[in-house]
């Protein structure tokens, strides 16, 4: 036999071998696409939890040395809480960690907070180095499995950024070693969490992520119930948006509001989506003004939408509670969460920020905290303090409407201690 | 072989292979190049504050693509002996392909538009399509390294050997596809700029 003929042989030999091989892939990987949105209101409960005053608040973090940052919350039970954030010596420090805080409804209060992750457990469990941890989000799932997803930067700046995943079986007693997500073919960096999962009918989950290393847009990331992902959506595109709060408004319909991150109008951007996800309408500005800053939103019994934001041009030195209808064109104030003393938000002198700093503590920490407040203050000239004066910070709000008929808001509170402030559907009804 | 497993040897390699084929080894005898590469090998699974330099190179490149990882292995070969060098014009081919597949794929990445390639790695079926078709003919054309490459990046995505579920990162990684970029614009320099700026 010639070599010519040999040579066709082996390549008839082994041309049914990868057919073979991409017939089964083919049959392994069939499009996957998302299932409508969860109703996870559907059959709550008629008789609402009825708290002590229709309007609460308190701290949910405990550590008064470290700064804190953007915080997330997931109801666990009828009855019980838990919220998470980072917290270290400052942002974007090695010794950033997770952590969470449960609070329990009947009686009001919050527990002691533990740690969740670190550099060290994140860098064990993926095998890689970790320099700095950000952002975590948490969600109980319909299937009962908790979600803390959580990002991790190895090299460089948060545009470094990649996605990682734990889930607890049993409510946060036990995690599972952290997993990473691969979301972007560019060494899969740039991907970052902040805006709260949602849940699909089949128990697959939606993640609002966005990018920010050249490019500042969000996505929705498709994930199946045990956290693989299966596919992604490009909600906006360009280098002006970020963070995406998703709020589903029906089974296949949802609002999409993000950070406005450009150096145009300033406000905050909105984009749909009426096919569960698959394709959002190019995003548009709304009335509320953004100063680059996260907002949260959640759908309300009587089928509004009601929005934690800064709504401020610039600085982030009051944030405050809307409530606007699904075409977002009315928008009705209904509270300042918290505000500087100063209408403009201009940095006060040492003199007159610390008392103001202590009243707002007083006010905010609803007595369970009030130990804390020696502490606190010593640390105030290193947190809040600049040569120019004292500046008051109330940022990065994250919203959920329990099915108990309860409005839970944690945001972080001059970057020392994660604020919860919790009100019920009378209290909405009681403000117009 | 586990993924876990996979992934330990695939870091090992990323990290030592490179390094063996960058460095002037072909100068070498071949007991020396042997241990050269050896030590390459020993010295990126030494630890450096608890972090081995392959675990360090994963962290800042992410697992490379099984494509990748073969170039690599067969490259490490023929520098060692133990097959031919592919004929040039094969090499030439994979370099186009790797380069178009990263033109294709990196810039959509930066969000510049709402078109979106990555996604066909998820929902992957006209991907599979066109890369089996491609098999088929490398492999009808004799191209046998083209056909290996891109049929075992099939095989590990059918294994999911790595952590990705996208298809795309079986086949091309950035640090592939700046490879061959790099390559064929040194190649096709000369012809890219206009005569009257070469120098005589």
């Amino acid at each position: 036999m010639s070599f010519a003929d040999r040579s066709l042989l082996w390549r008839l030999a082994l041309a049914p071998f990868i057919l073979v091989l991409f017939a089964v892939a083919w049959v392994q990987h069939p499009a996957a696409l998302p299932t409508p949105f969860l109703d996870d209101h559907a059959g709550a409960p008629t008789l609402k939890l009825s708290p002590s005053s229709p309007f609460v608040n308190g701290f949910a973090s405990s550590d008064v040395d470290d700064y804190v940052h953007a915080a997330a919350l997931t109801p666990l039970s009828e009855d019980s809480l838990l919220s998470v954030w980072f917290a270290g010596s400052r942002e974007g420090a090695a010794d950033v960690q997770i952590r969470g805080a449960h609070f329990d409804v009947s009686d009001e209060s919050w527990d002691e907070e533990c740690v969740l992750a670190t550099r060290e457990s994140t860098q064990r469990g993926l095998s890689r180095y970790v320099r700095k941890l950000g952002n975590p989000v948490v969600a109980l799932a319909p299937d009962q499995r908790l979600w803390l997803f959580y990002v991790s930067v190895s090299i460089g700046g948060w545009g470094g950024s990649a996605i990682n995943a734990m889930h607890s079986e049993d409510m946060g007693e036990t995690w599972s070693p952290p997993r990473r997500l691969v979301t972007s073919p560019f060494f899969n960096i740039s991907t970052l969490v902040r805006g709260a999962p949602v849940f699909h009918e089949d128990g697959s989950i939606g993640l609002p992520v966005y990018h920010e290393f050249i490019g500042k847009f969000a996505e929705y990331l498709y994930l199946s119930a045990d956290g693989e992902v299966l596919d992604k959506y490009r909600i906006s595109r360009g280098n002006h948006s970020l963070q995406p709060t998703i709020v589903p408004t029906g089974p296949e319909s949802a609002i999409a509001m993000l950070r406005y991150a450009g150096d145009d109008h300033h406000r905050v951007l909105a984009s749909r989506t009426e096919d569960a996800g698959r394709s959002w309408s190019e995003p548009v500005p709304l009335e509320p003004f953004n100063p680059n800053s996260s907002l949260a939103a959640a759908l309300t019994h009587r089928n509004t939408l009601l929005v934690a934001l800064n709504n401020l041009r610039d600085g982030r030195f009051r944030l405050s509670l809307y409530e606007t209808d699904l075409e977002m064109e009315n928008w009705e104030h209904l509270i300042d969460l918290d505000a500087s003393p100063d209408p403009d938000g201009d940095p006060l002198p040492e003199s007159s920020f610390t008392p103001a700093l202590r009243r707002q503590f007083i006010a905010s920490s609803s007595g369970s905290r009030d130990d804390l407040l020696g502490g606190f203050l010593a640390e105030v000239d290193e947190r809040m303090c600049r040569r120019a004066g004292c500046e008051f910070e109330y940022e990065y709000p994250y919203l959920v409407h329990t099915r108990e008929g309860i409005f839970h808001l944690v945001y972080s509170w001059n970057n020392s201690f994660i604020k919860h402030v919790s009100f019920t559907e009378d209290w909405l009804e009681s403000r117009n | 072989m586990s993924p876990l497993e996979f992934v330990f040897w695939q870091a090992l390699a990323s990290a030592a292979l490179p390094l063996f084929l960058l460095l002037p080894s072909a100068r070498l005898t071949p007991p020396l190049r042997y241990t050269l590469l050896l030590a390459l090998l020993g010295l990126a699974l030494v630890p450096i504050n608890g972090i081995t330099p392959a675990m360090y190179l994963r962290s800042v490149f992410d697992d490379l693509a099984l494509t990748t990882s073969l170039a690599l292995l067969v490259g490490t070969a023929v520098r060692l002996g133990w097959v031919a060098r592919p004929p040039e014009a094969q090499l030439t081919l994979l370099l186009w392909l790797f380069a178009g597949m990263a033109v294709v794929l990196y810039p959509a990445a930066l969000g510049v538009s709402y078109v979106d390639p990555y996604r066909l790695g998820f929902a992957p079926r006209l991907l599979l399509a066109a890369v089996g078709l491609l098999s088929l003919g490398l492999l009808w054309q004799r191209h046998y390294l083209g056909c290996l490459m891109l049929s075992l990046a099939t095989l590990g995505f059918v294994l999911q050997l790595k952590g990705s579920t996208n298809y795309w990162d079986y086949l091309i990684d950035p640090a592939l596809g700046t490879f061959c970029l790099v390559v064929l614009l040194r190649r096709h320099a000369r012809s890219l700029i206009p005569s009257r700026y070469r120098s005589a």
